[in-house]
């Protein structure tokens, strides 16, 4: 019922990466329950990208949320390098972006990325902090406040202010879905630019078939109510991709097997970015 | 990459301009209808008096009191204000920060506010000044403290709340992902996520304690103070120093409410930025 191979990444239960087996999530509504998540078995490999690739509601920003430690699960684990979500976020090992920026608008753009040292209460590193600040492109912007950036520019720094932890994994909850979809394009090449010199396990969550294609190693794809993984398609496009990748008959093969899981083989889908 | 704003605002009028034209046009009906329409208001018998002056005759008397008399009388109420602006604002921060730590009780502290908000103040004045008693000669009036402290209670217990309630959920998820615990939501997200709110309480509150002075002042018994100098010049029929004092109790108020608003807007800059 769940994915068809579980079996296969048995062995590797206490190994490093993602690893999250036998995971349910139930929400109580009133006297009402709704499965958000049933029995999901997944593993990724340390400094692998890993998608989560489905239509709302199929529970994936659940998966996140459960690794990020903002939910507890009903039944299963999560762990990253064979530490839990409570573990890992006391440790100060989880980097995590949302769709919606959330920098705190009161804070410069340094401020914003300085905010997980001050939270994990260590000396916060200056030098990695300008790096990345120059990394995601945004020098001369280090005293900018959020107000005075375009939404491209806030992902950036909420993806430095992700980095700055040095994370064990790295959550990304739709980072770029809230922006159009040339800003989106640009920012997902900068992203692979970013993953390649900053290596970290990584979780993305998104709906966007192309993007979870480009950037990843392995792509997820879930189905929704009760959500639960389909199949994991591997990616093996070489690294490093480039933007011509996109056009390849191998490309396109990944994104109708994708389309095709999503939306039931046969329907002619067009491609959705 | 900062996006230039098109200045939309150049095809309207600014807003000095409004604003002067509809000061000058309030002046302007207010001084036709004192010659015109309310000049037999209040008159005496005898021709003399009227309870609607012009406002040249209002403007002649504020000079003629002078400087010396507005301030004798502004600073006591003024001190009652902002005492009562001070003890009531600190009341109001303490009972939300009771109920965010203690959510059980945010149902009594809530009840507590609209309590204080309902009751009329002027049924409650004589009360206090029974229980606090007289003020000596030119000194503030307790009454009128308690009265300042009632009026700002509710807006700034409420706004304190709404204001922390208004938190973004991804900044508080941000938060605890990163490892920080209550207390960093608080203090890094919480509170400064309400200061907006709260500066907006504050904005209301600085002219409902200077009224709300006012109102103790007449119960409370002080004799220095807008509030006796409004009765003394009521009742020795002073028509046009009663307009006076009520024309700068006015503007104070407005002045309280313009120098909050600034407070609000150089401390927390960001609140009408239009954040994302």
């Amino acid at each position: 019922m769940s994915s068809s191979n579980a079996a296969a990444q048995d062995d590797t239960v206490l190994g490093s990466g993602i690893t999250i087996s036998g995971l349910s999530k139930t929400f109580k509504l009133g006297n009402q329950s709704i499965t958000a998540l049933q029995d999901t078995t997944l593993h990724s490999d340390k400094g692998s990208f890993l998608s989560l690739l489905g239509p709302s509601g199929c529970g994936k920003s659940t998966i996140l949320r459960i690794l990020a430690g903002l939910e507890t699960p009903t039944s299963g684990t999560v762990t990253v390098d064979g530490m839990d979500p409570q573990e890992l976020r006391r440790d100060h090992r989880l980097g995590i972006a949302f769709q919606d920026s959330a920098l705190m608008p009161w804070r410069s753009v340094t401020q914003n990325i300085r905010l997980p040292f001050e939270l994990a209460r260590v000396a916060p590193d200056e030098e990695l902090i300008k790096d990345l600040i120059k990394l995601v492109g945004l020098q001369g912007f280090e005293d900018a406040k959020p107000a005075q950036l375009s939404g491209g520019m806030r992902q950036r720094v909420s993806i430095a202010r992700a980095l700055v932890v040095q994370p064990s994994v790295l959550l990304l909850d739709e980072p770029f879905g809230a922006l159009d979809d040339m800003t989106r394009q640009r920012l997902n090449l900068e992203l692979l630019r970013i993953w390649t010199e900053k290596p970290a396990t990584t979780l993305m969550v998104t709906h966007g078939i192309s993007e979870a294609i480009f950037l990843s190693d392995q792509v997820a794809v879930m189905s929704p109510r009760p959500g639960r993984i389909k199949e994991i398609i591997d990616v093996d496009l070489p690294r490093p991709r480039t933007p011509e990748m996109m056009r390849t008959p191998e490309f396109h093969a990944l994104h109708d097997r994708a389309s095709d899981l999503l939306f039931g083989s046969g329907g002619v889908v067009p491609h959705d970015d | 990459m900062t996006e230039l704003l098109v200045n939309n605002a150049n095809k309207r009028l600014p807003s000095w301009a409004t604003a002067a034209i509809g000061i000058s046009a309030t002046i302007g009906i207010w001084w036709l209808a004192a010659l015109t329409v309310f000049a037999s208001v209040g008159r005496r018998p005898d021709g003399s008096g009227g309870a609607i002056p012009t406002p040249l005759a209002v403007v002649e008397q504020l000079i003629e009191d002078g400087f010396g008399f507005y301030w004798r009388n502004a600073s006591v109420t003024l001190s009652e204000a902002a005492i009562g602006f001070l003890w009531g604002n600190l009341l109001a921060l303490g009972f939300a920060a009771i109920a965010l730590i203690v959510p059980k009780l945010e149902n009594l502290t809530t009840q507590i506010a609209v309590i204080t908000y309902c009751i009329p103040i002027v049924a409650i004045g004589p009360i206090v000044r029974l229980v606090v008693g007289a003020p000596d000669s030119g000194e503030p009036a307790g009454a009128a403290i308690v009265l300042a402290a009632l009026s700002v209670f509710f807006t700034t217990m409420v706004g304190a709340l709404t204001g922390v309630k208004q938190t973004d959920k991804r900044m508080l998820d941000v938060v605890s992902a990163y490892g920080g615990g209550a207390w960093q939501r608080l203090v890094k997200v919480q509170l400064l996520s309400a200061l907006p709110s709260i500066f907006a309480a504050f904005k209301i509150a600085a002219p409902a304690a200077f009224l709300g002075a006012i109102l103790g002042e007449y119960v409370g018994g002080p004799d220095l103070g807008f509030g006796p100098a409004m009765v003394n010049a009521q009742q020795s029929l002073e028509i046009a120093r009663v307009w006076g004092v009520a024309l700068v109790s006015g503007l104070i108020a407005g002045g309280g409410y313009a120098l909050f608003g600034l407070i609000g807007k150089w401390l927390t800059p960001w609140a009408k930025a239009g954040v994302r």
